[in-house]
Parts: C-alpha cells; structure tokens; sequence
C-alpha cells in the first residue's frame, strides 16, 4: 500500500466508504435539483438566449454590426477568442500534468476541470468562426481547398500562416482533451448505469458507458491510455496557447512582437484557467453538497497555482516593459508606455491589479484557505486576464500612422455575444454537473486509502474478513445475516467480558453494547460491523466516528483466549487499519 | 512502527578521488596555456584575440557549474515549496551539489573583476568610450542603455543576487543538518517558508542576473524570453548531474534505499527538462526567425551562418534529439546505461550552449574550439566533483526526521 | 460451463485472495474492479498492454503525413511566396512547418491510440456489460475462476479455496444469466469452541482483580489495551500516577510509540485518572459522558 506522509492533511474527508463515494458522487444524477441550481440554470439560460440572439444577429448581417474600424480590425472577438481558450488550459494541465508529477489532489477536480476545458473551447471556437463572416464556408481552412474546386484551381491554404497553425492547434486540442475526458468518464458511466433504476437511464448510461467491464485488462489499458494521452496532452497544452500567442508574436507589431510571449500565454493561460476552475468549484461544492471531497485544501492548492503562475505572469509583464526601454527601439518603447499611459491607461492599470497584485495577497495563509476569499480572486483573476488580452490587442490602435488613431467602443451586439458565451458555457456546466459524475470515481476510490481522513485517522479496516473468520458467510438472503447479528439471548445472561480489551471499545462503548445484549467476546464475535455501526450511531453523534469493522475479528480471538493473536492483531492495526 | 534511520555515509576516496584531482591538474594546465598565450610579442590583435579566449573560457565555465549549483537551489526549493516527497531520500546529494555554488561563485567574480577593471571586454558596453558622446566608438543605442547597463547597477544586482542565493543555501543546509539531529516539523516548516521566499526572489532577480552577466555580452541585441531560456538550461544540467551522481553511488554500493521508482523519476525530468528546453529555444528562435527585424537576428547570423554554425546545429540536436528519441521509453528511464549515456550528451550539449552564449559576441569571428577548451571544462569539472563528493561525505546519506522521508522510501 | 466468482468488498483483500489462489496453483482467469489494483496484473499473471507502442506509430505516421504533406502543398503543388518567406525549399522552411506537423503529430497518436484502446476491449456505444455482478463498478471487487482452466480441481474444491481467502459471496454464473450462489463445505468454516467460554472469562477478568501496583488504565476513557501497555511501559502503572503525569509528558509516550498514536489527546487522562484512583467511579462516568473520545 501507498504509504503516505503523516503531515499530508486528508484529501476525502468524513466517514467514507468506496460505496459512500459512489452515493455522493451519484446523487446529483439519481436526485432532484435543488432551488440553487435552477435559480442559477434560469440566469444562464435567460443570458445564453441573448448572447444566441447576438450571434444569429451577426451572421444574418454581418460583422459590420461589430465596433470593429479600420485600425482595430482584430477586438473583441479576437480578445474573447484567447481568454476563453486560456480559461481552457487548466483542465487538461490538472488531468495531464499533475498526474504526471503524481499530484493527488487533482484527482478530486479533474473531471470538472476537464469539462471546462470542452466547454470553453466551445466558446473560443464561436469567435474565429463568426469573425469569418460567412460561417458556412468554415470548412474550408479546415480542408484543403483543392478538394472543393474554385477558380484557382489546386489552391491551398497558407500553412506558413500562425493562423493556420492555430486551426490545427485548436482542433487537435479539443478533440485529444474531448477524448480523454471521455475515456475517463467511461469507468463511472458504468458505475451509473449499473446503480441506475429507471429503464431509459439506465439505457442513456448503459450507451454512454460502451459496455464497460473494469476487468483487469481493461484497466490496464485504462491506465496505460491515461498515462500516454496525459504524456501527449502536456506538450499539447503548453502548444497550443503558444500558437496562439504566436497569432500575435511572429507578426512584427510592437508590443505583440516579442519572444517571450509563448511561455508567458501559456503560463497566463493555466493562471486564468485556474482561477476558473477554482469559480466553477466552490459554486459546484455547495450547490452539489462535496465539501468532504472539494475540501479548503483543495482550495489552498488551487490558489498556490494561482500565486506561481500569477508571479510568472508578473515576471513577463516587468520583462516585456523592460526590455521593450532596453531594446532602444522607438516603437516598442511607444507601444508600451501607450498601454500604460494612452487612452487605455484604464485597462492596463486593471490588468496590473487583478493578475499581479491581487493574486500576491494569497502570500497569507488566511487568506488563501478562506474560501470566499478564494472565490472573489478567483472572479477577479479573470477579469483581468480579459483586460491582458485587450490591452495586448488595443497596442493596434495606435499604428504608424497617426491620422489613423481610433478609440475601440464595441457595440451592444459585441458585448452581447461576449455575456452570451458566458451564459452559454454555464449552461453547459451546470447541465453537466446534473447528468454527468462530477468527481472522478474511479481516481477517488484508488486514493482513499492513502488520503481519506478516515483511513488517515486509522479509524477503517476491512469489513467483510471478520464475517468468514468467525464462520459466517453472508448470504444474499438478508434474513441469515440478521439472524446472525442477534445472538442467543440465553448466554447473555450468563457472563460478562470485559470488552475494553478490544482495541477500540472504551469503558463508555463497552457500556453501550452491554446495554444491547452484547457482553461477552462471543456475542461481540458474532455481531455484524453493520449492527455495532448501528448502535454506536443510536448512542450519539460523539460515537459516530468510531469503527467497530475490526471488533467482532478482535473479539473472536479474545474468546478462543488466543491473547497473543489478539495482540499481534492489535499492532498491526492501526486503530483498525490495516 | 520505527522511523527508518539510515546511517550511512559517503566516503570520497580512490578512483573518483584521484579522477578528480587528475581532472583538476588537466584544467590547470590549460589554463596556463592559456594563459600563456597572452604573454609573448604578438601583434595586438593576435594578443586581443587570446585575451579574450582565455576570459571567454574561465566566464563559460565559470557559469556553467555556477549555474548547476543554482539550479540545485531551486529545485530544493520546489522540493519543500510544492510538498514533494519522492525526492526526500535524495535531499542530501542537492544540498552538496548546492553547496558549490560558494565556490562556483569566485571564477565569476574574477571574470567580473576583470572586466570592471578593463583586463577583458567580455562586455562591450563596459568601454567607457562607447558611452562617451565625444568618442569616435560612441554608441548611441548602448549609450541608452546606460541606466541600466554600468557598474553600479551590474555590482550592486550580482551581490544581491549572490547574497540571496548564499543565504539559501545555508539555510537550508543549516537546517536541514539540525533536522536531523533534532527532529520535529518546526525546522521543516522554516524550510518551507524560506522556499516560498526564495523562490520570489530568484524569479525576478535571475531574469535580471541572465540580461546583466549574459544577454549584455551581445550588447545591441534584447529578447524577452532570455533569462527563462538560460533558466530551463542551468535546471536541465543540474537534473543531469543529480541523476549521474545518484547512479554513481548506487553503482558503488551507496543508497540501497534508492529504488527505481526513484530513478525512473529523474529520468522522466531529465526528459521532460529537455523538451522545456527545446520549447523554450525554439520559441525564441523561430519568433526572431519568422519577424525577421534586423536588430534581433543579428543574435543568429553569426551562430547560424558564421564559423560557430556547425556547433550551434550539434548543440540542438543533442539536447533534443538524443533525450527524446531514447529517454521516451519508459524502461530506459529506469537504466542506468541509457541514462548515463544520454546524461553525458545532455551535459556536453549544455556546455556547448553556454559556450555559444558567450563566445560569437566576444572572440566575433575568431573561432577557437580546441583541446585548451576541454581541458579547461574538465579541470572545472574536476574541481566540482571534488568539492560536491567531499561535501556528500560529511554528512549522513539519508536525511531523517524528515516528514516526508517515509514516504519517500516508500515511494513506487 | 459457468464460471465461478468471489465478490470481495476490499481490493487488499481481493489481492491477497488471489495471491493464496495463485500460490496453491488455481489458475485466477480474471478479476473486476471499481478503480484499477495495482499489482495484480503480476499476480495473476497479466501481461501489460503494448497500446503505448502503437501511439507512437501512429505518431510517428501523423509526422511524415504532416512533414510531407507541407512539403508537396507549399512546394511542388502550389508553390507560394508570402510574406518574402522562400517556402520552395523545405529544410530553409522548416520553422514554419513544425507547429502543424507537432500538432498532427499529437492528434494521430493520441486519437489512433484511443481507437485502437476500444477496438481492443471491444467496447463501443451500447455494447453490453460483461461484468458479473453490477455492484463491481461501485464498491464490489469480482474474482473469476474458470473451472475449465484449473482441470486438477473439482468445482466445490475452488468454491472450499475461495472461501477461505474472505469473500462475502460465492456464486457461479455464465454472462448475462443468473447467478447461482455457492457455500462451501462445512469444514471449511472455523466453529468457536464452546469450551473457550470459560477461559476468556477468566482470563478477562484478571485486569480487574489485580490489585498489586497495576490499574487497568482502560478505564480512562480514551485509553485502550494499546496505550494501557504504553504507559505501562514508561512507569504509569497506577491511576495515582497517571493523574500526576502531565498531559505534554503522555502525549511525548505517545509520540515515541510512533505516528499512529499521535492523533490521541490525552488531554483529560490526568483528570480522569484523578477520579479513578479515589474511587469516585460515578463522577468519572459523568464526566465521560460529557468528554469526547477523551478530549
């Protein structure tokens, strides 16, 4: 077994089971939504609707109805493009990064983390697509032109062209991360569709699940595909937000020309993301009741990402300014002190304070496991992250040509669509948060032995080994069990055992399952995990976190007087662990 | 359930002893050579050009060693900042590569003193008569330069920068030593806060320590992605060494409690550093590339089309080629053959790398790469295997009390 | 012939069922689980998948696919010159090629390889389940033995082994039909001898009748036989003594037994232990009733 260092704090809290996991996890799917959950579904949909009124607005008249003009032929659209494929990033880092470096805690946020990356490439793609203008030719940077004949002839598209690459990088991004996301769900599919009741649930997750086993070999497989997409997934990802930011960087603008764009998109990407994630799981912690699995240090985690990339975001931004004085170009130096001082001095100064100071103030312990806290920076880190890709668009503004000079105002149609995907995307999120396993089971469940408060506090054993031990096979038929839990009333009676001998059972308990005819290591022996379970729970909330899994093994051996056993027993458990 | 303490220790003795001195008696003569090749009566070309190979030399070795017990620095920070446990049974040998960076500094600072004095023109700007408006070498782009490129400003970042990094380095050692004596989460927790602290610092001040020591040897040209390129560089060396010393004594008997999951780890970073790498060299270079403005590819030409043109392609494709074609199976991760044999190209090709950072801007044309070269790496890497290995002796193998430590021997 | 199961409620005990299986020569044809066992592939005697190999053909496919479709579309096919860029010649254009060509690379392998991961399970939308049971893909773990493969047993001779290696149900069934539930022979199950009533009372009444320096510290709510020996051990024999034994010093015992003991607090012993030994027995238990698990 994993052994894992005793300063690590639990990452699954409360009393739990590998079938407590399921209940928890599934509930939301079996259950009814709450009054939250359609409160906030209603808002979405209501802003969705706009934002789809937008967008069918734009294609039928065209992009003219945007605040586009002749110097700034490249805003909002391209502004939103990057902040939603940013936001994009952190789902696929969490799933392939840090499984490579073995982090355990993503294993609790991956699945939504991952579903915010599809959703929000969605989104990303909308831009590019409608700024095409005739959206029914999109294909056509997708295929090769030659294979839909023009007048040209053989023509094909400039694969010299960022533009290009970023087609590609996009596409191959969406389609790997839709994939692994899916090879993942489908282990806890199965888990629905085999818990399901209803028939047409049960055949919607029985297709969704692709007949799932979980037989060795399969998981073998399993594991074997995640370990190589997540290899694959990890250049990908640092790829494709440095083809995007080499949209801009290969072109020789000021202020958009410059080398350390790649990595400062990609580190400002998972900055972003994170910071969405972070937004989508306190909503999703509260609203679907996982406080024992999306715990505060889970949080603290998140907001020590959000520190590391937010510095090196910072660290980019004081190079890029720097160096642009340093280089001795007159053009560079310009751009740089018109995003600081020009007409958008306001956009830059709320780009400085989101991204580099606010994140600064999750330095303090406090502040950074206090989850309200959390969850405004987490707002705020966003919105600065837009107003980073508008100022760095904005430096086109002020071109070569100073009679070109213009002042961006998108129009209600821009800013309609930009709230649109917004409310589109939490539509989204939130039907998947109702259909869908929100936490990936199958990972829980392999680290609740080493990360669950209860098996940390070696308040678990095994329960079943005790029943064949003290020669019960449990039956199916429920009545045998029961019968079993009850013993013979005659030999109460008879005797008292000290039952304080049992590692586990005080003076206190001892006194609790006297009081329900258990006095003696035999009737103990005898008794199912379950029925002291019960009674402990009958005797208090104080008692509840007690497991008596191990009693009935300890006190067979105490009654067939094998002291040593029980002691041998005793050490190798660890309060009941094995 | 007893904590396991290992009490074990390295004794330095034998073969890499005297390989280390016979290293460092090679380097020495080199460096007499080339030393040597100042003197004499030359033409004062001739006896410029051997000036500046032999200051050239000792600033590419200099940094190149400075720069793995730098990166050594930084990765113990990671260690305790990010709560990683694996590499608890390999702390020891980080903090005695670390420990170089006291010694690795003093090549440096002569190589600095020499320049500040005028002995080398290692860097350009440092001619006060190309700041001088009068003079007929005045230069008005590097003359704009000037608040941030003098001597006050190179001296005052590069102590504060040595200050910083010392006191890491002794603090965690200091440490790290009373940890295992004395025991208890407090000292580990200093450790973490330091980390956090440290790890601020070196983010923004390497960034300035690369464009003063480094990117100002090519005084005209700039690029952002600089000091983060010359970062993924010294973290790849370092993780290169780390792993080729943990193989070392394991061969030798050492750390028993090392096991493959442990190596099969530095290797998936040796891996996965070397692909950072490589991104970070080709963002750079293909975004100069494909812009193609005349004040940044004159950083390329000389390395591309000039007489450094064969090493510089070499350099490329042994620090990518041979890391991602043969450290991608995961088995060869785990192998000490493999590992070995990729870690010395990845060496040698970082060497070359810091070699081509420095050399086409100072000796320009003047292409020099023979035997005093090597030789003198080699002396460098005698003395730094002799100053590591001695301080790898002093203390216990295995650190203990160490929170995480029985998690990292159970590591799989 | 129907195959026989074990359904198991842990993964370690599953792992070492089969491990018992395996080592007195049962041939273990399968086993379904929740979330993937590690390790029991080589128990069982698995062989690992070699899908990594195939995605880096495929990788390698998408590649030479990419790199040579460039070379022909911006070459020979239709030659352009953009932005001054000289695309006629492919290693000068290189630079430009490599995004696409990485991320073709990627998509090939990773969707070839995914493709081929449900080709080799055989799993597609709305195939059917091949698990035994439902409750293996919650918290249930299957052990499968095919009578077929292990000719040396008879078939109650696995039921008789799997028993013992502690599952909650036995049952055989083909997939897709019912199960039949299996017991196995009596003998194969350990009855408690009456015979040890009488000893175990005796024995478990000793603590209580020792009167010479030891208390039976268990009394202390929070202490268990464990701890009772720990302070045994480091000379807290008595109530008396326990109640002037500072907490801190307790909690360094504690300590110095090892971690698992360190979550105890033995904040209220001393007091506890103060009751105790003046034989006020009835506030001992009142003030229990208000302590926690002793803290």
């Amino acid at each position: 077994m994993h052994k894992e260092a005793e300063i690590r704090q639990p990452l699954i809290l409360g009393n739990k089971s590998y079938k407590q996991i399921t209940d928890d996890v599934v509930a939301p799917v079996f259950g009814k939504a709450n009054k939250l959950w359609w409160l906030v579904f209603g808002i979405s949909v209501v802003i969705a609707l706009w934002g789809v009124g937008c967008i069918l607005y734009t294609i039928g008249t065209g992009i003219g109805v945007w605040g586009l003009n002749s110097t700034v032929g490249w805003a909002w659209d391209i502004t939103n493009f990057v902040w939603w494929v940013g936001i994009g990033h952190a789902g696929t880092l969490i799933s392939a990064v840090l499984l490579l470096l073995r982090q355990k805690w993503r294993m609790a946020i991956n699945r939504s983390a991952e579903a915010m990356t599809i959703f929000a490439v969605m989104m990303a793609g909308l831009f590019p697509l409608m700024h095409m203008g005739r959206i029914w030719n999109a294909h056509w940077i997708m295929m090769p032109v030659a294979l839909f004949p023009n007048n040209f002839g053989s023509l094909w598209v400039n694969f010299n062209s960022p533009l290009l690459w970023d087609v590609f990088a996009i596409s191959t991004y969406f389609s790997v991360s839709l994939v692994f996301w899916y090879i993942g769900l489908i282990p806890d599919f199965a888990t629905i569709r085999d818990k399901a009741v209803k028939p047409l649930q049960k055949k919607i997750y029985g297709i969704l699940s692709f007949g799932w086993t979980g037989n060795a070999k399969a998981w073998i497989r399993f594991e074997e595909v995640s370990l190589v997409l997540a290899g694959l997934a990890t250049p990908l990802v640092f790829s494709v937000h440095s083809i995007v930011s080499m949209d801009f960087a290969t072109s020789v603008i000021p202020g958009w020309h410059t080398t350390i764009f790649p990595p400062y998109f990609v580190a400002g990407a998972i900055f972003s993301g994170f910071a969405m994630v972070q937004t989508l799981l306190l909503i999703c912690r509260k609203v679907l009741h996982l406080e024992d699995y999306i715990t505060v240090k889970h949080s603290e985690y998140m907001n020590i990402v959000i520190v590391i990339t937010g510095s090196m975001v910072g660290t980019a931004y004081l190079s890029e300014l720097f160096i642009a004085w340093y280089s001795g170009v007159e053009y560079e130096s310009y751009a740089f002190l018109n995003r600081a001082t020009g007409p958008y001095w306001w956009a830059y100064l709320c780009m400085m304070t989101c991204n580099v100071v606010s994140p600064l103030l999750f330095f303090s312990k406090r502040l950074r496991t206090n989850l309200w806290f959390s969850f405004i920076i987490s707002i705020v880190v966003n919105i600065g992250m837009w107003f980073e890709r508008f100022v760095i668009i904005m430096s086109t503004a002020r071109d070569y040509i100073p009679s070109n000079w213009d002042y961006f105002h998108p129009t209600f149609v821009d800013i309609g669509i930009f709230m649109g995907t917004i409310g589109i995307f939490f539509v989204l999120f939130l039907l998947y948060a109702r259909t869908f396993p929100v936490l990936a089971l199958n990972e829980l469940k392999s680290i609740l032995k080493s990360s669950g408060d209860n098996y940390k506090r070696g308040d678990v054993s095994h329960p079943v080994v005790p029943l064949l031990a003290s020669g019960v096979i449990a039956s199916p038929s429920s009545t045998k069990s029961t019968a079993i839990s009850h013993p013979p009333k005659t030999k109460i009676s008879s005797k008292k055992d000290d039952l304080t001998k049992i590692e586990g059972i005080g003076p206190k308990i001892s006194g609790l399952l006297q009081a329900d005819g258990i006095s003696t290591f035999e009737a103990l022996s005898n008794a199912l995990p379950s029925k002291l379970k019960e009674i402990l729970e009958k005797a208090g909330k104080r008692y509840q976190m007690h497991d008596p899994t191990t009693w009935p093994r300890q006190a067979k051996l105490a009654f067939e007087n094998k002291w040593d056993a029980l002691e041998t027993l005793q050490d190798e458990l660890k309060g009941g662990k094995h | 359930m007893g904590a396991h303490y290992i009490e074990e220790k390295y004794t330095f003795s034998g073969i890499a002893k005297t390989l280390s001195y016979v290293l460092m008696l090679i380097g020495l003569v080199s460096l007499v050579f080339l030393a040597m090749g100042m003197m004499g009566d030359h033409s004062e070309e001739a006896h410029h050009i051997a000036n500046s190979r032999f200051w050239t030399n000792l600033m590419i070795n200099g940094f190149f060693f400075f720069g793995i017990s730098l990166a050594a620095i930084f990765f113990l920070s990671i260690h305790y900042a990010a709560e990683v446990a694996w590499s608890t049974v390999i702390k020891r040998l980080m903090e005695a590569i670390s420990a170089y960076i006291i010694p690795g500094a003093i090549p440096l600072i002569i190589v600095f003193i020499g320049a500040s004095l005028h002995w080398n023109h290692i860097y350009h700007w440092m001619d006060p008569h190309v700041m001088d408006p009068s003079s007929e070498h005045y230069d008005a782009i590097i003359a704009g330069k000037k608040p941030f490129l003098n001597q006050l400003s190179f001296w005052g970042f590069t102590i504060v920068f040595f200050i910083g990094c010392f006191w890491a380095q002794k603090a965690y050692r200091k440490r790290s030593i009373a940890e295992d004596n004395e025991g208890g989460l407090k000292i580990h927790m200093k450790n973490f806060n330091a980390s956090a602290v440290f790890l601020v610092f070196f983010g923004y001040f390497l960034m300035i320590i690369t464009w003063l020591w480094i990117m100002s040897i090519d005084t005209h040209w700039f690029s952002t992605l600089f000091g983060w390129y010359i970062f993924s560089g010294i973290w790849i060396s370092f993780m290169t060494v780390m792993t080729m010393l943990i193989l070392y004594l394991k061969r030798n008997g050492y750390m028993s409690y090392v096991n493959k999951k442990h190596i099969h780890d530095m290797g998936k970073w040796m891996f996965g550093i070397s692909f950072l790498w490589t991104y970070l060299w080709f963002s750079q270079f293909m975004l100069i590339w494909y812009a193609d403005i005349p004040e940044e590819v004159t950083y390329y030409i000389p390395r591309f089309f000039g007489p450094y043109k064969g090493l510089f392609l070499t350099m490329v494709f042994m620090n990518f080629a041979f890391p991602m074609l043969l450290l991608m199976d995961s088995d060869n991760k785990m192998n000490p053959f493999w590992l070995t044999f990729v870690g010395i190209i990845i060496f040698v090709g970082h060497w070359i790398d810091t070699y081509l950072l420095i050399t086409p801007a100072v000796m320009k044309d003047h292409f020099h790469f023979g035997l005093l070269e090597v030789g003198l790496m080699l002396g460098f890497l005698g003395f730094f295997m002799w100053f590591v290995l001695r301080t790898l002796s002093k203390e216990n193998l295995l650190v203990k009390h160490n929170p995480y430590l029985e998690e990292s021997l159970h590591h799989h | 012939m129907k195959k026989i199961y074990g359904l198991y409620t842990d993964d370690g005990i599953l792992s070492k069922g089969a491990q018992a299986l395996v080592d007195s020569g049962v041939h273990v044809s399968d086993v379904y689980s929740p979330f993937p066992i590690h390790g029991i592939e080589n128990i069982i005697g698995m062989k690992w998948t070699r899908l990594a190999i195939c995605a880096f053909i495929y990788g390698l496919t998408g590649l030479l696919i990419a790199l040579s479709g460039m070379w022909w579309f911006m070459g020979i096919d239709w030659p352009m010159i953009i932005g001054g860029k000289p695309n006629f010649k492919f290693y000068q254009n290189l630079p430009a090629f490599l995004p696409i060509a990485f991320e073709f690379t990627v998509l090939c392998a990773a969707h070839g390889m995914a493709i081929t991961y449900f080709i080799r399970n055989w799993t597609f939308p709305g195939s059917a389940p091949r698990n035994p049971d439902p409750r293996t893909t919650d918290a249930h773990f299957a052990l499968e033995v095919d009578p077929h493969m292990n000719h040396k047993f008879s078939k109650q001779d696995i039921v008789n082994m799997l028993a013992k290696t502690g599952p909650v149900e036995i049952f055989e069934k083909n997939i897709g039909e019912k199960a039949h539930h299996l017991q196995p022979n009596a003998q194969v199950i350990s009855k408690p001898k009456q015979s040890a009533v009488k000893q175990s009372a005796v024995s478990a009444s000793s603590p209580k009748t020792s009167t010479s320096k030891k208390d039976d510290l268990t009394k202390i709510e929070g202490i268990g036989p464990k701890i009772c020996a720990i302070l045994h051990d480091n000379g807290v024999l008595t109530f008396d003594m326990l109640s002037k034994t500072s907490p801190d010093k307790i909690k360094a015992f504690l300590h110095a037994a090892g971690p698992r003991y360190k979550m105890h607090d033995p904040g209220s012993w001393p007091k506890q232990a103060d009751l105790a030994a003046h034989g006020k027995w009835d506030e001992l238990k009142d003030l229990q009733d208000k302590l926690d698990g002793g803290k």
